[in-house]
């Protein structure tokens, strides 16, 4: 038993995509679609407020996910770990995870399942990293257990000078955290 | 000030499409012809309204199965739709919306046997003459039932109404759609198209008036829910804030005020108030004011899917 979860430090990341890169090629996302992306959000008012943030979207395998009940077949599940994931061979492809979640993070898969991130559960289980961690080369993605005081996620998490979640007022409190931004997150709006 | 560069992140999710707006508009269809027979018979008027049960007893199976295939042509994955059938998740409306469709299917066909058989007997449907003892075995069973299938049917068709609208109602991360109200607006609104189907299938008879009745509760309740349902967005969240200038003035506007209010409640509203005051409406009139409820229950039903789809 474990919770999986996974962090960004912004101070780090240079918004090179080879994150979303090395996720689209490792679980070979259809074209047309990504199960993580990075995207870039400009604050301040005048030349010498302006600010840049990178956005890092993908499933945040909540720790109170809308995506479970809404599921007609019970698909979508919360695995001893905490990973959020999806059975493929029960999804009928009714979209009601999409429709409830409230990141966005979930899409249709052209083969007629619903497909989102599963942090590489089938790399993590063999004892590696998932893709997008293990390809970041300025290190600004940690993975690990947050419920050991030493990995390195529980570590990163401990010694950041700014930790925030996406938009906690949803209450899903995803397990994704973000490090030192520049730009509040609840400034940045999609 | 925030400006997103990134195109991707501004992409509109494909959720739901026509399919999913015509199989609510066909629940709801469903549910208030439900209600309508059930009542009917358990109030002991089905004699006297028979031309009008009949019609809609029989009306109902079609219309469910039709439902049921706009449901699965929506599914991304056309050959699992059983697995709905294997689990039963009380927490997802859309698992027990699946059984409900499946027990109101069964209770419908049962209570419509009795009034097929008579349709095969008269000779008046040839092409389901092969059918003649499989359906004459389910009025035989169903005949001495009809009562229970009735009660059977009457809260099928309460929850079946109810069940359209809380399907969306329960999308929390669909600011548009995540309103407690949606439950009776559907139900309300499919009660107003059955009604309106009736009257245009089946007119005159001492059943029009009880069912132009039923079209001015319904239209008023209707209009009630409605600024009831703008109401809570608008006293909400910033997100509920702007799904509901969405819809009040932003690119839904022009179909929720003139499909949605003023064809799919308001005229209805006044053509019936006029036809049960004076009862100087003329027939082509009247017909117009149906065709319009059930555009405007389709049309409400076009209006939340597609505008519902923007998220938090």
């Amino acid at each position: 038993m474990a919770r999986l979860a996974m962090a960004v430090d912004l101070e780090r990341c240079v918004g090179c995509q080879a994150c979303a890169v090395a996720c689209a090629t490792e679980n070979e996302a259809p074209d047309g679609f990504v199960r993580r992306r990075v995207g870039e959000a400009v604050a301040g008012d005048s030349l010498v407020d302006l600010r840049l943030q990178f956005l890092h979207m993908q499933c945040y395998h909540c720790e109170n996910p809308p995506c479970i009940p809404a599921c007609p077949t019970g698909a979508t599940y919360v695995n001893r770990d905490g990973l959020c994931l999806v059975d493929y061979n029960i999804c009928i492809g009714c979209r009601a995870c999409v429709a409830a979640c409230p990141y966005g993070m979930r899409y249709p898969h052209p083969r007629g399942f619903v497909d989102k991130c599963s942090l590489c559960d089938h790399r993590v289980y063999s004892g590696r990293q998932p893709a997008c961690v293990e390809t970041c080369p300025t290190q600004a993605l940690t993975f690990g257990d947050l419920d050991d005081s030493r990995s390195p996620i529980s570590r990163a998490v401990l010694e950041a000078r700014r930790v925030e979640q996406d938009r906690p007022e949803t209450g899903a409190r995803p397990k994704f955290y973000i490090l030192n931004g520049a730009v509040g997150c609840a400034e940045v709006r999609r | 000030m925030i400006e997103i560069r990134d195109a991707v992140l501004n992409t509109e999710l494909h959720l739901w499409g026509w399919e999913v707006a015509a199989y609510l508009f066909l629940g709801g269809l469903a549910a208030g012809l439900l209600v309508f027979a059930s009542w009917a018979h358990l109030t002991g008027r089905r004699r006297e309204f028979l031309p009008a049960v009949r019609a809609a007893v029989l009306l109902i199976p079609p219309i469910i199965v039709a439902g049921l295939f706009l449901l699965w042509l929506d599914l991304g994955s056309k050959w699992s739709p059983f697995w709905l059938y294997l689990t039963l998740r009380p927490l997802s409306p859309m698992s027990w919306g699946a059984w409900i469709l499946l027990a109101v299917f069964v209770t419908s066909a049962l209570a419509a046997a009795p009034a097929a058989h008579a349709e095969i007997e008269a000779g008046r449907w040839r092409e389901a003459a092969r059918w003649r003892r499989s359906v004459g075995r389910l009025s035989r069973w169903a005949g001495p039932n009809l009562r229970a299938l009735a009660w059977a049917n009457l809260v099928g068709g309460l929850v079946l109404g109810l069940y359209t609208g809380v399907l969306l109602g329960t999308m929390v991360a669909r600011p548009a759609l995540n309103s407690p109200l949606l439950g009776p607006l559907f139900l309300v609104s499919g009660l107003s198209t059955a009604a309106a189907l009736l009257l245009l299938l089946v007119p005159g008879g001492p059943w029009g008036r009880l069912l132009t009745r039923a079209e001015v509760a319904a239209h008023s309740l209707k209009l009630v829910l409605l600024g009831f349902y703008l109401l809570g967005l608008a006293t909400s969240t910033a997100y509920a804030q702007a799904s509901a200038s969405m819809l009040v003035r932003g690119a839904w506007a022009w179909a929720f005020w003139t499909l949605v209010v003023a064809a799919g409640a308001l005229m209805p509203l006044g053509v019936a108030l006029a036809e049960l005051n004076t009862r100087r409406v003329t027939r082509a009139v009247a017909v117009s004011s149906y065709v319009l409820v059930l555009a405007g229950g389709l049309a409400l039903r076009v209006v939340l899917v597609y505008a519902g789809q923007r998220g938090l």
